[in-house]
């Protein structure tokens, strides 16, 4: 199992841990310069979704993963198998929402949340504003169908395993996010068409919400929507702009993190 | 010098920039336009000044907004560059213009992100074609998965049908049989032999399609191989033939004996198939020639008729199933025997070839001894 999500261990061995999560698009390589930062206290987790990274996609299973609940019955596993009580979670985008569902299912694993650029429904819906109509998300999950985006992409499991054409070192450097096609749709459609605005008052770890001041995926009133929601939580916007303030402004993010801790 | 001299203006790079044949922009760390050339405004329907200070996603498709948030800024975070990424533009009047974009990061000695480049090349026409390539591949692999659907159950079909067929003819072959000790008139006689002749021929037809379907499902045609001399098993299928046709004169060389590790039921049916053939559709006034002997290590087995030769487009296809002859409208009715044939020297490890010349038509069965 630790396998199947290729779980990677860094840090104090016996120290308590804290668990980077990774969302939609990219894998644990998103955490590649703020996890470092918790190593001298913590135990770290970093580990890939299936379908992700360096998974094994022999596990990817479409009617497991085809909702959120498959990904995040796969964190308590993994929580289980290290023995983890009262660790961190620290979930983005997505797997924000991933980690409040875990946190449910397994009490007393997880002793705080920190939720980056969290979103519990991005299509708009009777007063709530997620930031997208559904016509939009309607669009995206076509385009992922019919795979105008990802041609580029989808290359990269081709060119890997070439190792007789070494000046494919340039393109093999962009699989640092590769995806199977496949697989992306179904992660964007389990992603982009959840709803679990109902699960955040189940909530009552104490939770950080880091939100980014110009975020199109997860905007403004979304942060404040889950800060509302979750009994217990802390908001910070950040100065930090887009969707990814781990990789942008990795030391906004550790500080912001460090001081809730 | 001056300009006139010179044969045109100097290269002016201001110029250069702003109507290159590609899309320029520079981004701020913030993720705002500094800077973009009047080509890419162009496109958009806008002026190069209206597009500072906005975001480059809101140029795009929601789908690539959201692509560029969740692949490309990670992406151009960790390795500074992305290359060839297809994505749409959005004019201002909502028209879309399919682009692949480029993007490096230019960073400070202390690693700290100064600005983005970002290029980008118009791909309509790359994109139409990848979009019909992809619809073509996708048309393709359909009609592949339902033509073998229908190959799988035509076969299926055809076994099930060889199988059903067998036992209602063993009834009819039974009663013939029956009836022939009883005492009957020289007519009843004519009809029962005829009715015989029939029952036979049908069960001939049904062999073949059995064999048909075991050759195409399953393992193929299995043998029951043993040393045998076919001299004798060659001499009885052309002597039945022989008599089935006492008008046709067969000159038979058998260098016998012909000691092969063999399986004999199966090779006679090929002589009996070639042998047949080659009376039905011979010249009826020629004779059929028929060569068998050992040499070089094989088996060979040669029959030849004279007659109309067999085009080279029929000579092709001789070998495939449900093949007959237009010219010649064939008595074997499903057009299996010669597949059949086939089939049979194939396990063998052998092969039976066909020429045939305004001279003489000849199938040559070979195959190698053990």
């Amino acid at each position: 199992m630790l396998e199947r999500n290729h779980v990677v261990l860094q840090g104090k061995k016996d120290a308590p841990a804290i668990v980077f999560s990774h969302g939609y698009g990219c894998d644990q390589n998103m955490w590649r310069l703020v996890a470092p930062a918790f190593e001298d206290q913590y135990r770290t987790v970093l580990f890939d979704h299936v379908g992700a990274g360096r998974s094994d996609l022999r596990a990817y299973l479409k009617a497991k993963y085809g909702s959120l609940e498959g990904y995040a019955g796969d964190l308590v596993e993994i929580g289980r198998e290290l023995g983890l009580k009262d660790a961190v979670f620290v979930g983005h985008s997505v797997s924000a929402m991933i980690g409040i569902m875990a946190s449910i299912q397994a009490p007393g694993m997880f002793r705080a949340l920190v939720l980056v650029g969290p979103s519990p429904c991005y299509i708009d819906e009777d007063g709530y504003t997620g930031g997208f109509t559904r016509d939009q998300i309607g669009e995206l999950l076509e385009s992922l169908e019919s795979n105008h985006m990802g041609w580029s992409m989808e290359m990269a499991p081709v060119i890997m395993g070439n190792p007789e054409r070494p000046e494919l070192g340039d393109e093999l450097a962009q699989s640092f996010c590769r995806t199977d096609p496949e697989i992306a749709k179904q992660f964007a459609r389990a992603t982009f068409l959840s709803d679990t605005r109902e699960i955040l008052g189940e909530v009552d770890l104490p939770a950080l919400i880091l939100q980014c001041s110009d975020d199109v995926i997860a905007p403004l009133c979304v942060g404040d929507y889950v800060h509302a929601r979750l009994p217990n939580s802390t908001l910070v916007v950040m100065k930090a702009t887009g969707h990814c303030p781990n990789l942008s402004a990795p030391e906004e993010t550790i500080a912001a993190i460090r001081s809730f801790l | 010098m001056s300009q006139e001299e010179s044969g045109g203006l100097v290269e002016d790079f201001e110029d250069f920039f702003e109507n290159a044949l590609c899309g320029y922009a520079t981004i701020a760390a913030d993720g705002q336009i500094l800077r973009a050339n009047s080509r890419l405004a162009g496109w958009l329907g806008m002026a190069a000044d209206d597009l500072k200070g906005l975001r480059f996603s809101s140029l795009l498709t929601i789908g690539g907004k959201i692509f560029l948030e969740t692949h490309l800024a990670p992406l151009l975070r960790m390795q500074g560059h992305f290359d060839e990424v297809a994505l749409e533009l959005v004019g201002q009047n909502g028209s879309r213009l399919p682009v692949l974009v480029n993007a490096v990061e230019r960073r400070n000695a202390a690693g700290e992100l100064l600005f983005t480049r970002l290029t980008a090349y118009r791909a309509s026409e790359r994109r139409s074609y990848e979009r019909n390539l992809l619809a073509s591949k996708n048309l393709a692999e359909n009609s592949l998965l339902s033509e073998r659907d229908t190959a799988v159950l035509r076969e299926q079909f055809i076994a099930a049908l060889g199988h059903d067929l067998r036992n209602p003819l063993g009834a009819i072959t039974m009663g013939v049989v029956i009836l022939a000790n009883a005492t009957l008139s020289e007519r009843q006689q004519k009809l029962l032999a005829t009715m015989d002749r029939s029952a036979k021929r049908m069960s001939e037809l049904i062999e073949n399609l059995m064999d048909f379907a075991r050759a195409r499902l399953g393992g193929g045609m299995v043998l029951d191989r043993t040393l045998v001399d076919l001299e004798p098993v060659l001499r009885h299928v052309i002597d039945e033939l022989g008599t089935a046709h006492p008008k046709k004169t067969i000159e038979v060389e058998i260098a016998g004996p012909l000691q092969v590790d063999c399986d004999p039921a199966r090779v006679a049916q090929i002589a009996s198939n070639l042998v047949a053939n080659a009376l039905v559709h011979g010249a009826q006034d020629q004779s059929v020639k028929i060569h068998s002997s050992l040499s070089d290590g094989y088996f060979e087995l040669c029959v030849c008729n004279q007659g109309k030769p067999i085009s080279p487009e029929t000579l092709k296809v001789l070998f495939q199933p449900f093949t007959r002859e237009e010219v010649r409208s064939s008595q074997n009715g499903l057009g299996l025997g010669l597949y059949i044939a086939a089939e049979v020297a194939k396990a063998h490890e052998g092969t039976l070839e066909a020429s045939s010349t305004g001279a003489e038509t000849c199938f040559t069965f070979r195959m190698p001894l053990r």
